[in-house]
């Protein structure tokens, strides 16, 4: 143990940090943020083809949508790390595609003006990242969700709503859960929130998701998750988990 | 700068390999189950150990030093929601696991009183458990925590990181259902009871797979339902409970016939069997169905194995006055006549304690454990009550109005003793009873089914039989019926009671006080105010050379609730939701 760890100072020593680029928003948690989920010793770019679409100022700090679109980052991707720099819990998703992924769209909570961060990690483990703005009223993580105002939640917890559309030749998911989504930051009220999501091909014998995604309390409350799979098989499932340990899926494809 | 974040990484993973390592060494095997009541570095049951007896073959802690017994920390539960707190802590590993109010788990350092983790059930605003949102404690297994909610699931946790690993529904909230007792885990199979019998449900035992929450069998305790196993994802029918319906329930009655199981069980390995009790028949008024309604308030031996019913003593046929038959049933040697007989104890809400043969299920002796039962003139040979006349409440049919004639009767349905669990001392050969002095009026009304609903039938108010105590501990020998010796308590009793081999009995009591006994003539030794009433059960264990004592404390359950006239001794105790715990310094253990 002791020598491992004068071996990695050593390596440490010799090469020293790699430096992180300058952000161009000036964000504060630009640095810590970075270091938070990439490393320390993370090699990071910025690259324009990580394109994050918000709006200029969030209507609704509970619900803001958040599209990452990489329909101009056509070399592999090995990973995918979103987060919004100055809420409680910056990080929002991460996902691990098998297939190539144009488009996620997922709504998110926002407790102040904030910038928003996508990372995409290419096949040499470097990080392109892309950013965007949103301006807001906040408060969105440390309100109470609707549900947590209706004694009678349980009766639509888990609905699940989803369907596959082909705009183009693109295969567009769209599945929708209602789930409070409570971050665990307001009174009283325990964290109780999708942490996985997971696209399986149902047809194919391939083990490995062809997406999984890990969720943050950053996430809206009945989320909306819209993907873009061009090489999508003809049919997959949606599952997900949350924190209590309830699953929600959901059967998407030409058969239904 | 560099050399510190280098630095506090570096404490940081030598941190997580150290906590890892130890976790690969841990986790709860059969074995540890079946010998926890032997061993005293760590307590792996509810019972601590499966036949019940809360019995703890340590002796650090004695009548000679108990006063010297020191607190060593406090862990609070936290929330605006406090409530009752009814818990019996678990330790293993030096981590306790511990369950709360509001269907929550924590993990807390034994040692110093952290946090590890804690898990929060969202639960629906619908639940509707009758007495209070307690949960009883956790079961423990490999590298899980398994506990049951008020919304009727079991939830398993891993025991590291608090993460829900499987979720299982075992019933509908919504028609009444909830889960409010510990489970335990018999030869690989985690077994539940549930609750509702006032909503009109149907009880029942069911086994689980711990690992996966798969389902293994299923067995109603209301005569007249089909039990079933489950073999490679088929449902396969194993006989109806009593054989078929109708045959002590009138009509259609049994269909909603109560019973729930909700107090658990306990198991008896030389034996192989479970025994758990069940509650009331359903509804309350007894007018509606004449006949003896098995199983409820009966205790039941099950086989574990698939969950068909070996034999049943029922305590009281034909309920009318809300006896629940589900107090714990402790398996103890019985030791008279010069022969040693596998026997079992049970203190009934009704009032009598019973002495079982565990092998078989029959009467040995029965002899009331409070000092007066009005319904009931005594038992026959058998066990069966000989019912006073017009001790039942009157019948709303005979009477002009909806309301039936109003009786008298003692105990009131709260129970000469209630949930809260005995012990059992193999050295003095006693049983610790925490019971109740108080009688209550009570009338029946029409009632019928409705899903969700109370499905009472009936109308009562508590009143206190004293006015200077309610609440007596008491040592009762199972040889002669005789109690021994009594601690009267202002308020009345509403916690779980342990014995040790210090020849010490202890308990707690609404007022907050912890406090330890001598076991043979009951002097109290030591006490200690927690700050808020205590309606736990404690424990004991050894760490580091030294004995420790934990209890839950925090004012609850049903006596708030329910308790009537009750409610002027208990109104000003305040709610909290606490674990204590005690040690006895090293240096304070005299040399033996």
């Amino acid at each position: 143990m002791l020598r491992h760890a004068l071996l990695l100072a050593g390596a440490l020593a010799s090469t020293g940090l790699a430096a992180y680029p300058k952000d161009p928003y000036g964000s504060p948690m630009w640095d810590y943020n970075l270091e938070r989920y990439l490393g320390e010793k993370a090699e990071v770019v910025l690259d324009d083809r990580v394109n994050l679409e918000v709006p200029p100022f969030a209507e609704d700090s509970s619900q803001v949508p958040l599209t990452v679109d990489l329909s101009g980052f056509d070399t592999p991707v090995q990973k995918v790390i979103t987060w919004v720099d100055l809420n409680p819990i910056p990080h929002l998703f991460t996902y691990v595609p098998q297939t190539r992924v144009t488009v996620v769209s997922l709504n998110f909570r926002v407790q102040q003006a904030t910038t928003v961060r996508a990372a995409v990690q290419d096949e040499s483990g470097v990080w392109h990242v892309g950013s965007a703005h949103v301006d807001a009223a906040g408060g969105g993580c440390t309100a109470p969700s609707q549900a947590s105002s209706d004694p009678n939640w349980e009766e639509h917890f888990g609905q699940i709503r989803g369907g596959a559309f082909s705009p183009a030749n693109q295969s567009r998911l769209k599945v929708y859960v209602r789930h409070p989504m409570d971050s665990g930051m307001v009174g009283n009220i325990p964290a109780f929130h999708i942490e996985t999501l997971e696209i399986r091909d149902t047809a194919g014998g391939q083990d490995e998701p062809l997406l999984k995604m890990t969720l943050s309390e950053s996430a809206a409350e009945n989320p909306m998750f819209v993907f873009e799979l061009p090489d999508a098989p003809p049919q997959y499932e949606v599952w997900m988990r949350d924190n209590n340990g309830n699953q929600f899926q959901r059967q998407v494809g030409e058969a239904l | 700068m560099y050399a510190t974040r280098f630095g506090k990484q570096f404490a940081a993973s030598a941190l997580a390999l150290a906590v890892s390592w130890s976790v690969q060494a841990a986790g709860v095997t059969d074995d540890d189950l079946l010998n926890d009541q032997d061993t005293v570095d760590d307590v792996v049951t509810y019972g601590m150990g499966l036949q019940g007896q809360r019995y703890s073959p340590m002796n650090d802690l004695s009548t000679e030093n108990v006063k010297q017994l020191q607190p060593v920390w406090a862990f609070s539960f936290g929330g605006e929601k406090q409530r009752g707190q009814e818990s019996q802590p678990l330790v293993k590993d030096g981590v306790m696991y511990v369950s709360a109010s509001y269907s929550r788990v924590y993990a807390i350092d034994a040692k110093t009183g952290e946090e590890i983790w804690q898990y929060d059930a969202r639960l629906p605003d619908g639940i509707m458990p009758c007495c209070d949102v307690v949960n009883r404690g956790v079961a423990l297994y490999g590298d899980k925590v398994i506990f049951g909610t008020l919304d009727a699931k079991l939830v398993a946790l891993n025991k590291d990181t608090g993460k829900v690993v499987w979720i299982k529904k075992v019933a509908d909230y919504q028609a009444g259902y909830s889960i409010t007792a510990a489970p335990i885990i018999v030869k690989g199979k985690l077994i539940t009871g549930v609750s509702g019998g006032e909503f009109g449900i149907v009880g029942k035992v069911e086994a689980y797979d711990p690992n996966t929450g798969e389902i293994l069998w299923t067995r109603p305790t209301v005569e007249g339902h089909m039990g079933y196993v489950y073999k490679d994802g088929k449902k396969i029918e194993n006989g109806i409970s009593g054989g078929a319906p109708g045959k002590t329930w009138p009509g259609d009655m049994w269909k909603n016939g109560g019973a729930a199981t909700w107090l658990g069980g306990t198991y008896d390995p030389e034996t192989d069997s479970l025994f758990f009790g069940t509650g009331n028949p359903a509804p309350w008024n007894s007018h509606l169905r004449p006949g003896d309604n098995l199983f409820s308030s009966s205790r039941l031996a099950i086989d574990p194995d698939d969950g068909s019913i070996k034999w049943h003593f029922q305590t009281t046929p034909h309920d009318g006055w809300d006896y629940d038959g589900v107090n714990e049933l402790v398996s103890f040697d019985l030791k008279e006549n010069g022969k040693t007989i596998k026997a079992a104890a049970t203190a009934d809400r009704n009032g009598f304690m019973y002495v079982l043969n565990r092998e078989n299920g029959d009467f040995i002796r029965g002899f009331p454990f409070v000092d007066k039962i009005t319904w009931a003139k005594g038992l026959d040979e058998n066990g069966r009550p000989i019912y006073t006349d017009n001790g039942r409440p009157g019948d709303p049919a005979d009477m002009k109005g909806e309301k039936g004639k109003v009786v008298v009767a003692q105990p009131a349905f709260l129970g000469g003793k209630n949930w809260m669990p005995i012990a059992y001392n193999p050295n003095t050969e006693l049983f610790y009873v925490p019971s109740n002095e108080w009688s209550m009026d009570i009338w029946n009304e029409p009632v019928s089914y409705k899903k969700g609903a109370a499905y009472l039938g009936a109308g009562f108010t508590i009143k206190p039989a004293h006015d200077n105590y309610i609440g007596v501990l008491r040592a009762m020998d199972p040889k002669t019926g005789k109690e021994v010796w009594r601690y009267e308590n202002t308020a009345p009793l509403w916690g779980g009671v342990m014995t040790t081999a210090g020849n010490l009995v202890f308990t707690g009591t609404p007022e907050g006080y912890f406090k330890a006994f001598d076991a043979k003539t009951g002097k109290e030794l030591y006490k200690f105010n927690t700050g808020t009433g205590i309606v736990g059960t404690p424990i004991t264990w050894k760490m580091g050379g030294e004995q420790y004592v934990s209890i839950t404390t925090g004012w609850g359950g049903a006596v708030p609730l329910w308790g009537g006239e009750v409610a002027k001794v208990v109104k000003d105790f305040n709610q909290g939701g606490t674990v204590w715990t005690f040690k006895l310094p090293n240096d304070n253990v005299a040399s033996r």
